[in-house]
């Protein structure tokens, strides 16, 4: 064991005497750190002697300064709890409800809207299947159709197209407000979870309608991307033969895509939008009681003692 | 005192153990485990112990005579077990008799 280790063991006292009241309380581990060499080189070899000794320095510097940053993280927090009085203390957890009130009403909101826009695209859904026929010949066509010869088809189609996308871009934003609102009670985590599944069942959406528009980009895009699902290990072939439904892409196709599109995962994003707005309300609702729970509480707390029962 | 907290984890007691007698510093306490046979404590394990015991109360500390170490300054500390600690030691080793002379009751009294 050269003098190396002896120097870096000193730059660690050094360091550590910076602060004092952890150096009071650990210089006795760091000396038997030191004395401890003397055993380690009559039974190991001088090698693994250095490995050892350079560990046990290693974890006391990680261990000390772990000790140190907790106590200063301790301290300021004391400091601050001690420096506001009362009413400073009340106007701190007022702007905390506020933020979480705010942070509440704007997640509730934004599930009345992925509803409303849920609606939207679900009504003008129904209004585009009555002209629109998922056939290979049939599709590019009928699209076609609807826009020019449909009383409003261009309005139905391009609001279907607007709530679609508008509906992936709030359910996006809606996670990160649920996130910045986190609650980890059951409502909020039933609201989480739907959330989560609303957005990839938007994005489900958006995706199969790709292949429905049977135009020339739509259709290489999906090609390549069927390539994509094939390669996922184990499921991957399966997956494409279910949403392929042939050898290549074809009428059939467009078939499962439509299935898809229509019947299985717009009837679960409306689900998932009616059960997230419901858990939203629910927390809403518990928060309020919780409020009101408060206030009584405070209400009895604050009133003055009973004279009456001193008198008797 | 009946809601005193006198649990021990095992290096604890071991710990504990060696302090029984005398007052002993931090290598002395492992050196006097190791040559007693008994499980060796691992170095980074013993002065966490050693603080968790004092916080608790089951030992108390005090500076050695020693002159500082000459490349840190360090000085020697010595620990010494205190009446709770031997409360705590006691409950322990109790806890472990009664433990061997339980005896199951009979079916149906």
């Amino acid at each position: 064991m050269n003098s190396q280790d002896l120097e870096i063991a000193g730059k660690i006292g050094e360091l550590v005497s910076h602060f004092s009241e952890e150096w009071e309380e650990y210089q006795d581990w760091l000396r038997d750190i030191i004395s401890s060499r003397s055993i380690l080189l009559e039974r190991h070899r001088a090698w693994q002697a250095v490995g050892i000794f350079r560990w046990r320095l290693f974890y006391f510097v990680t261990y000390v300064g772990t000790v140190i940053v907790v106590n200063r993280l301790l301290k300021k927090l004391k400091s601050i709890c001690l420096a506001k009085d009362s009413v400073n203390f009340t106007i701190q957890l007022l702007k905390l409800d506020r933020y979480r009130y705010i942070l509440q009403r704007t997640a509730t909101l934004l599930a009345v809207v992925e509803l409303t826009l849920c609606g939207i695209a679900a009504v003008t859904g129904i209004l585009l299947a009555f002209y629109y026929q998922p056939t290979a010949l049939g599709a590019y066509q009928s699209l076609t159709t609807i826009v020019n010869e449909v009383t409003n088809g261009s309005l139905i189609l391009s609001l279907h197209n607007l709530a679609g996308h508008s509906l992936i871009v709030l359910a996006l934003v809606q996670i990160v407000i649920m996130f910045l609102g986190r609650e980890f009670l059951l409502p909020w985590l039933t609201a989480w979870i739907s959330g989560i599944c609303l957005t990839l069942t938007a994005i489900g959406l958006g995706w199969t309608a790709i292949v429905l528009n049977w135009e020339q980009t739509s259709f290489w895009r999906f090609k390549i991307e069927l390539n994509i699902v094939a390669s996922i290990p184990f499921v991957g072939s399966f997956l494409r033969d279910i949403l392929l439904g042939g050898n290549s892409i074809s009428s059939i196709t467009l078939q499962h895509m439509y299935a898809l599109h229509s019947y299985i995962l717009a009837v679960i994003a409306i689900i998932l939008s009616i059960a997230h707005l419901a858990a939203l309300i629910c927390q809403e609702q518990n928060e309020k009681l919780d409020n009101k729970r408060l206030r009584v509480t405070q209400l009895f707390s604050e009133s003055p003692p009973n004279k009456n029962s001193s008198s008797v | 005192m009946s809601d005193l907290d006198l649990s021990l984890t095992p290096n604890q007691e071991v710990i504990l153990s060696a302090l029984r007698f005398r007052k002993r510093y931090g290598l002395e306490i492992m050196e006097a485990i190791e040559n007693s046979g008994g499980k060796q404590i691992g170095f980074n394990s013993l002065y966490p112990n050693l603080k968790k015991l004092e916080k608790k109360g089951f030992v108390k500390s005090e500076w050695g005579n020693e002159a500082p170490e000459k490349h840190t300054g360090a000085r020697r500390k010595y620990y010494q077990i205190t009446g709770t600690g031997t409360k705590a030691l006691e409950a322990k080793q109790q806890l472990l008799e009664n433990v061997a002379y339980w005896i199951a009751k009979p079916e149906g009294v």
